[in-house]
């Protein structure tokens, strides 16, 4: 299957699901790697481009590949993540390497996040671990620029204060 | 970044705010896998249909369902209880391609569609890829271990089967002991006990669990002690449940694993401390759906059998016990009355009939006579 898109030149190419897997699969991978782990990733990220493979001929680069294959990973992960009862954070923060204190602050910066609601934990990761400007996020979550920064603000004050509240309580 | 700065600009708390966001971007999401496995997958996709064809497909399989359905329901009621604990695989459920129009190149509703209408299909996947078991296995490093749980796949149906069922027999004590002898022949157990002899008439009920596979093997069994006076039986799906804890179960012990390898990582006395409080949680959550899915397995595995065992005829008749039992006696016997009055109806009909020969002349002369004396 095949579509046109126009590239940065504005100059209209073929779109093939094959090269948006060599383009995007470590991308989308990565991104439901975070969501529902890293076992599963690989299930949804296949599931991302299926799906992406039946309504290619729909997709008539108003956005970017990147940003429609993301949609389509975020209903994949939130439909998983429904199904297992999971939560939506990394977890393999612990896994990375680095110094003693970092693990442990990394711990307890995954425990801030789940203190967040849903919404404010989905921009936050968006916007930090996916890399999407405040622009995308609203196109990805479907809400004006001014909410996607809103809640980020009060996502950020969120963890700072789940951070030092955990702190506290341990000194 | 920058638009985290813009966001946080002359607050006070900017430098926390940046130094979390780098926390968080160091996020560690493994190397990718599966990417040659899609692209097979992709060079043989399924087919995909148009509108008319989906209308054809779907009205010719939903008839064909229809004549399915007509023909193994009567089979079905007959075998229900032949069912296991682990009946039947969903695999068979909302495997059909379909295809969604849509205007625009939002992909959220299309996605969300498409996951839905996959997701059934899906349900019968094992619950477990390697990967994930391969989580699961003890780990342990300077003593610390994970409690880790073994899992097994967790679909297929799960059924919790219930039973009752009332026997007439001679001897109360007997039957008890030849009742307790079959369960122990099942590999299962006498849960509750109790005999009320007297003379005349006794009663007895029993409790019994046995092994899900053998408790149709149970009733039949059973239903040769004595004459049978009623056998009930039900079966309550707990497949959700089950599956849903056992997911969240999963999802501690991974938990577990995790912060088990941090531990065992740290060094520091303090930094200890603070992981093995988190430990402690996680655990106290894991035990709990520990103990739920053990607890959800044991009721489909195992099947209850309410006996009643009756010996002679109650002395005091209808009248004893509830009022539910008295009307029933006396419904019951306004229809035997009714049945009689049937039967001798059907009688007189027939003999009626079977003497037409001589009552019909008889009939005919005396109509005959009356109109000429007339």
């Amino acid at each position: 299957m095949m579509v046109l898109v126009q590239d940065s030149k504005q100059v209209s190419i073929p779109l093939k699901i094959e090269k948006l897997v060599e383009d995007h699969y470590d991308s989308v991978f990565r991104f439901c790697s975070v969501r529902v782990g890293f076992h599963r990733a690989g299930d949804a990220a296949q599931e991302t481009f299926l799906t992406a493979q039946r309504v290619l001929s729909k997709f008539r680069g108003d956005s970017q590949p990147r940003t429609w294959l993301i949609g389509i990973a975020l209903n994949e992960c939130r439909r998983v993540m429904r199904e297992r009862q999971l939560e939506a954070v990394p977890a393999e923060f612990a896994s990375s390497g680095g110094s003693e204190s970092k693990l442990v602050n990394k711990e307890a910066l995954r425990m801030a996040l789940l203190t967040l609601s849903e919404e404010h934990r989905e921009v936050v990761l968006l916007h930090e671990i996916d890399g999407f400007t405040c622009d995308e996020i609203a196109t990805l979550v479907k809400v004006p620029v001014g909410t996607v920064k809103s809640r980020l603000h009060h996502a950020f004050i969120g963890l700072r204060k789940a951070m030092s509240t955990s702190e506290r309580g341990e000194n | 970044m920058q638009e985290l700065k813009d966001l946080f600009r002359n607050d006070p708390q900017e430098a926390e705010i940046i130094e979390i966001a780098e926390v968080l971007r160091s996020v560690d999401s493994g190397v990718p896998y599966g990417r040659e496995e899609l692209l097979s997958k992709l060079k043989n996709p399924t087919p995909v249909k148009n509108r008319t064809s989906i209308l054809r497909w779907g009205l010719g399989s939903s008839a064909l369902g229809l004549v399915v359905v007509a023909m193994t329901i009567p089979s079905l009621i007959g075998t229900h209880s032949n069912l296991t604990n682990e009946v039947a695989s969903p695999q068979a459920v909302g495997t059909g391609q379909m295809m969604y129009m849509s205007d625009k190149d939002d992909p959220a509703p299309e996605a969300k569609r498409e996951s839905m209408e996959s997701s059934s299909a899906r349900a019968s996947a094992p619950s477990l890829t390697a990967p994930a078991s391969a989580l699961m296995k003890d780990k342990s490093v300077d003593g610390f271990y994970s409690t880790s749980v073994p899992l097994e796949a967790t679909y297929g149906v799960y059924l919790e089967r219930t039973g009752s069922a009332t026997i007439k027999v001679e001897d109360l004590g007997r039957t008890a002991d030849e009742v307790a002898g079959i369960v122990q022949n099942y590999k299962g157990f006498v849960t509750a006990k109790s005999i009320n002899d007297s003379q005349d008439f006794g009663t007895g009920s029993m409790q019994i669990r046995v092994p899900t596979v053998s408790f149709n093997a149970l009733q039949n069994d059973i239903k040769k002690l004595g004459d049978l006076v009623s056998l009930n039986e039900n079966s309550q799906d707990i497949t959700a449940e089950t599956v849903d804890n056992t997911s969240r179960m999963y999802t501690w012990a991974q938990e577990e694993l995790r912060l088990v390898e941090l531990l065992n990582k740290t060094s520091n006395f303090e930094n200890k401390m603070r992981v093995r409080r988190q430990l402690n949680e996680v655990r106290a959550n894991l035990e709990s759906y520990r103990a739920n899915v053990k607890s959800l397995r044991e009721r489909a595995n195992f099947s209850t059998l309410s006996l009643t065992l009756q010996r002679g005829d109650n002395p005091n008749g209808g009248m004893q016990g509830s009022n539910g039992s008295w009307s029933r006696n006396v419904g019951r016997d306004a229809l035997g009355g009714l049945k009689a009055v049937g039967q001798t109806a059907g009688t007189l009909g027939i003999y009626a009939l079977v003497f037409t020969p001589v009552w019909l002349p008889i009939a005919i002369m005396g109509y005959l006579l009356k109109r000429r004396s007339r």
